[in-house]
C-alpha cells in the first residue's frame, strides 16, 4: 500500500533518515520505534509531504506519491496544539472542508465522533476551555474525521487516563478491521506489542531491526535468558554477555549477546545457578539491547 | 484553488469575529478624530466669549478699538464675543488673569501710533483665532486713526483700509468648482494614505500572528499535510486582505459621510478603481513581508524589530504627505513614486491632488504588479522552508540560500 524506497533526509551537516526502506500492508499497524531523534519524525513527515525527501521514493499503491493522495492521510503529530481561541466544532468543521469533505457528510462525521468521544455538549465550546487531554482527542478526531485509508499516529496515547487509551485503542483497532492502515510511534513498548503486528526500529536514521512482530521475538527468544541463582554476581563483568540487564531479587533478565554455553560457564563459575529458562523477550527489551548495541 | 478559499474563510472568520478586530476597526478612527478635530477647532475659533482686560495708555484707541471689535464680531444671536475690561495698570490686570476673572489682557503703549507695537498675554497663546482677531481689530483700529489724524474722512479712511477678502475654490477635471478651504482639500488624499498604512499594519500584524500562532501551536503539520505551504500563504493573505477591506469600506463610507455633512468631496468616485488597484497591490506587497516574518520568529516580540523597519517604509510617505501634496511635481515625489514600497502611497498622494500624468498611473501599475509578483515568490521561498524551522533563528546566508533553491 505504503513503500518507502530508500528514502534519505539532510539538514545541513545532519543527516537525518539514511536510506530507509519498508513497505506497509493495506490494513497494518506499523510500529515504528526509536529513541528520541532517532529520524521518526522526519520519516513521517516525509510520508505526509511535509518535508520532500532529499533521495529515493516514496510508492501509493504502485504509484509515486502525490498531493491528492495525502489528502486521504490522517496525522496526529507527537508536537500537539489547536486553536486555542476557536470553537471545538468550528475547527473540525474548517480541517473536514480543507480536506475536501462535503458540508452533510462532514456535519455526520463530526457528530459521530463527538459523540463516540463524550464532547456533544462541549461542541460550541473554545478549545482552551477543554482539558489537555481532552484536546488530545479533539487531535485524535482530526487524524481520522475524513475517513482516511492511511492515518499516522505520533504517540497518540501519552497524557491520556487508562479509560481514554482503551478508548483509543478500541477505535484504532474497529478501524483496523475496516480496513484502514495505520503507522503507530512511540516509545511505549507495550502499547505496540498489543497493537502492531509488523514494526520498524531505527536509530540515528537507520534500520535497526524490521518485520513482523512475532518473527522478531522469535529470533530474540533464543537470546532472552531468566536466571534464578544464589550468591554474588560481578556485574562488571557481566555486562560482557548481557549489555542491558535487569536484577532483582536473585533474578537476573536481559538480552545475551554471546552464545549461551560460554554465557553459563562464566555464570557457573559466579554464583549457584538455581534455574535457567529462555524466555521471550519484551519489545522493550529488544529495544534497548539493540540500540545500546548499535550505539 | 477550493483550499486557497476555505483558509481564506477561514482567516477571515477567526479575525472578523474577534474583539481585537472590533477595536483595530475603531482605534484608527479615533486617532484620526484626535489628529483632525484640534485643526478644525482651531480653524473655527472657539464658540465660548472671551474677556480681555485692556491696560491702554493712549486714549483714543482703547475705545475706538472697542467699538470694532464689538461690531465686528458677535455670535448669532447677537451677543459680543469679546468682553472688554480696562484695567488702571498691568498688575492688577495680570492678578485678574491669574484668578481668570478674565482671559487675556492687551496692552496698549502711549506710542502705539508711532511704534505699531502691542502687547497680548493669556493663560495659554494657543488660540491663534483669538490672537488673530484682537490684532487684526487693533491693526486696523490704529490705522484709521492714523487716516483721522492726517485728515481723512471716516468713512474714506473705512473705504481705504478695507481689507480684501479671497474666497477659495477646487477646479476639477471636469471644470466643476468646489468652494471649501485648504485644510479640507488636503484632508481627501491623506485619508486615502492613512487608510491603506492602517489596513497595511493592521492586517499585517494579524497576518505575522497568524502565522507564527500556526507555528507554536502546530496546527501547521496537519495543514501542511493537507495543503501545500504556497496555498497556505495564499490563503492567509487573502483572507485578511479581503478583512481589510471590510476596514477601508467601513472607514469610506464614514469618510463619504463626513464629506457629505461638511460639503466637500473627500472620494472622487471616478477614481475608486486606481485607487483599489494601489491599495491591494501595496497590501499584497506588505503582507508577503509580513507573513515571511511569521515564519522566521518563534514570538512577537522577536518579531517586533523587524516589523518596525518595514512600518517606517510604510511611513514615510504619511509623515511627507504634506509636502508631496504641496510638491506633487518636485524631483523626490516623483522618484519615490518609482520605489515600490512607497508607489501605492505615493500615487494615492497624487492621483488625489491630481498631479499624476496617465503615463505615470500606467507604468507604475505595471510596476506594482511586477513586484508583488517577485515579492511573492521570493516570500513563497522563504515560507515554505521556515514554517518547520523552530528555535533556532534563520540567518541571512540561509535564508538567501532558500530564495535560490
Amino acid at each position: 500500500m505504503i513503500q518507502l524506497q530508500s528514502i534519505s533526509k539532510y539538514f545541513e551537516e545532519v543527516t537525518a533518515v539514511d536510506h530507509i526502506s519498508f513497505e506497509i500492508e493495506k490494513g497494518d499497524i506499523y510500529g515504528l520505534l526509536g529513541p528520541n531523534g532517532a529520524g521518526k519524525t522526519t520519516a513521517i513527515r516525509m510520508m505526509m509531504g511535509i518535508l520532500e525527501p532529499d533521495e529515493g521514493e516514496i510508492i501509493w499503491n504502485g504509484h509515486s506519491i502525490n498531493r491528492e493522495d495525502r489528502v486521504n492521510f490522517g496525522y496526529l503529530p507527537e508536537e500537539r496544539g489547536l486553536y486555542q481561541k476557536q470553537k471545538l466544532k468550528e475547527t473540525l468543521q474548517y480541517l473536514g472542508r480543507l480536506r475536501g469533505m462535503s458540508r452533510k457528510e462532514l456535519n455526520s462525521e463530526i457528530d459521530k465522533w463527538l459523540e463516540r468521544f463524550d464532547f456533544t455538549d462541549s461542541a460550541d465550546r473554545k478549545i482552551e476551555e477543554l482539558s489537555k487531554g481532552n484536546q488530545q482527542k479533539v487531535q485524535f478526531i482530526l487524524a481520522l474525521l475524513h475517513q482516511p485509508e492511511f492515518i499516522i499516529l505520533d504517540e497518540p496515547f501519552t497524557g491520556l487516563d487508562p479509560i481514554n487509551q482503551v478508548l483509543l485503542k478500541d477505535i484504532i483497532q474497529e478501524q483496523r478491521d475496516e480496513g484502514v492502515t495505520f503507522i503507530f510511534s512511540t516509545h511505549q513498548m507495550e502499547q505496540v506489542e498489543r497493537l502492531c503486528t509488523n514494526i520498524c526500529l531505527i536509530n540515528k536514521g537507520r534500520i535497526l531491526i524490521e518485520g513482523p512482530l512475532s518473527k522478531v521475538k522469535e529470533k530474540y527468544r533464543k537470546h532472552a535468558v531468566t536466571v534464578k541463582y544464589e550468591g554474588d554476581l560481578n556485574t562488571g563483568d557481566l555486562e560482557h554477555f548481557i549489555p542491558e540487564f535487569q536484577l532483582e531479587n536473585g533474578e537476573l533478565t536481559g538480552v545475551l549477546k554471546t552464545p549461551t554455553t560460554d554465557f553459563l560457564d562464566w555464570l557457573n563459575k559466579q554464583v549457584e545457578i538455581i534455574s535457567f529458562a529462555h524466555s521471550t523477550p519484551t519489545l522493550e527489551q529488544i529495544f534497548i539491547q539493540e540500540v545500546c548495541s548499535a550505539a | 484553488m477550493n483550499r486557497i478559499l476555505n483558509i481564506m474563510k477561514w482567516e477571515f472568520m477567526v479575525r472578523f469575529r474577534s474583539k481585537m478586530f472590533l477595536i483595530s476597526l475603531f482605534m484608527p478612527l479615533i486617532f484620526m478624530v484626535f489628529s483632525i478635530i484640534p485643526a478644525m477647532l482651531m480653524d473655527k475659533g472657539g464658540d465660548s466669549e472671551v474677556k480681555v482686560g485692556i491696560v491702554n495708555h493712549a486714549e483714543h484707541i482703547a475705545s475706538k478699538f472697542k467699538n470694532n471689535i464689538g461690531n465686528k464680531y458677535q455670535f448669532d444671536d447677537g451677543k459680543p464675543k469679546y468682553w472688554i475690561f480696562d484695567y488702571e495698570n498691568f498688575d492688577e490686570a495680570k492678578t485678574a488673569l491669574q484668578e481668570k476673572t478674565i482671559d487675556a489682557i492687551m496692552v496698549i503703549p502711549a506710542g502705539i501710533m508711532d511704534t505699531s507695537k502691542s502687547k497680548y498675554f493669556a493663560r495659554s497663546l494657543s488660540n491663534f483665532k483669538v490672537i488673530d482677531e484682537l490684532r487684526n481689530t487693533l491693526s486696523h483700529t490704529v490705522i484709521l486713526q492714523r487716516m483721522e489724524n492726517q485728515g481723512v474722512a471716516v468713512e474714506m479712511a473705512e473705504s481705504i483700509s478695507k481689507r480684501v477678502k479671497m474666497d477659495t475654490f477646487e477646479v476639477n477635471k471636469e471644470g466643476k468648482l468646489t468652494e471649501g478651504n485648504e485644510l479640507m482639500v488636503l484632508l481627501g488624499p491623506f485619508f486615502f494614505v492613512f487608510l491603506l498604512v492602517m489596513a497595511i499594519f493592521i492586517n499585517g500584524q494579524l497576518l505575522l500572528r497568524s502565522v507564527i500562532e500556526e507555528r507554536t501551536n502546530r496546527m501547521v503539520e496537519i495543514l501542511l499535510s493537507t495543503v501545500s505551504a504556497r496555498e497556505l500563504m495564499t490563503g492567509k493573505i487573502l483572507g485578511l486582505g479581503s478583512l481589510g477591506m471590510v476596514q477601508i469600506l467601513f472607514y469610506l463610507s464614514i469618510g463619504v459621510i463626513f464629506g457629505m455633512v461638511k460639503g466637500i468631496e473627500i472620494v472622487r468616485f471616478d477614481e475608486l478603481p486606481i485607487l483599489f488597484i494601489y491599495f491591494l497591490t501595496g497590501y499584497f506587497f506588505f503582507a508577503s513581508i509580513y507573513a515571511t516574518l511569521g515564519t522566521l520568529f518563534d514570538n512577537e516580540q522577536d518579531a517586533q524589530q523587524s516589523m518596525t523597519i518595514v512600518s517606517i517604509i510604510a511611513m514615510v510617505p504619511l509623515m511627507g504627505s504634506f509636502y508631496f501634496m504641496a510638491n506633487p511635481t518636485a524631483l523626490v515625489t516623483k522618484i519615490l513614486s518609482f520605489v515600490p514600497p512607497m508607489t501605492p502611497f505615493m500615487m494615492i498622494l497624487r492621483i488625489s491632488s491630481d498631479a499624476a500624468e496617465p503615463w505615470e498611473i500606467a507604468a507604475t501599475v505595471v510596476l506594482m504588479i511586477v513586484s508583488v509578483w517577485g515579492m511573492m515568490t521570493l516570500a513563497g521561498k522563504i515560507f515554505r522552508t521556515a514554517l518547520l524551522m523552530y528555535g533556532k533563528r534563520a540567518t541571512l546566508p540561509e535564508i538567501w540560500r532558500w530564495i535560490r533553491a
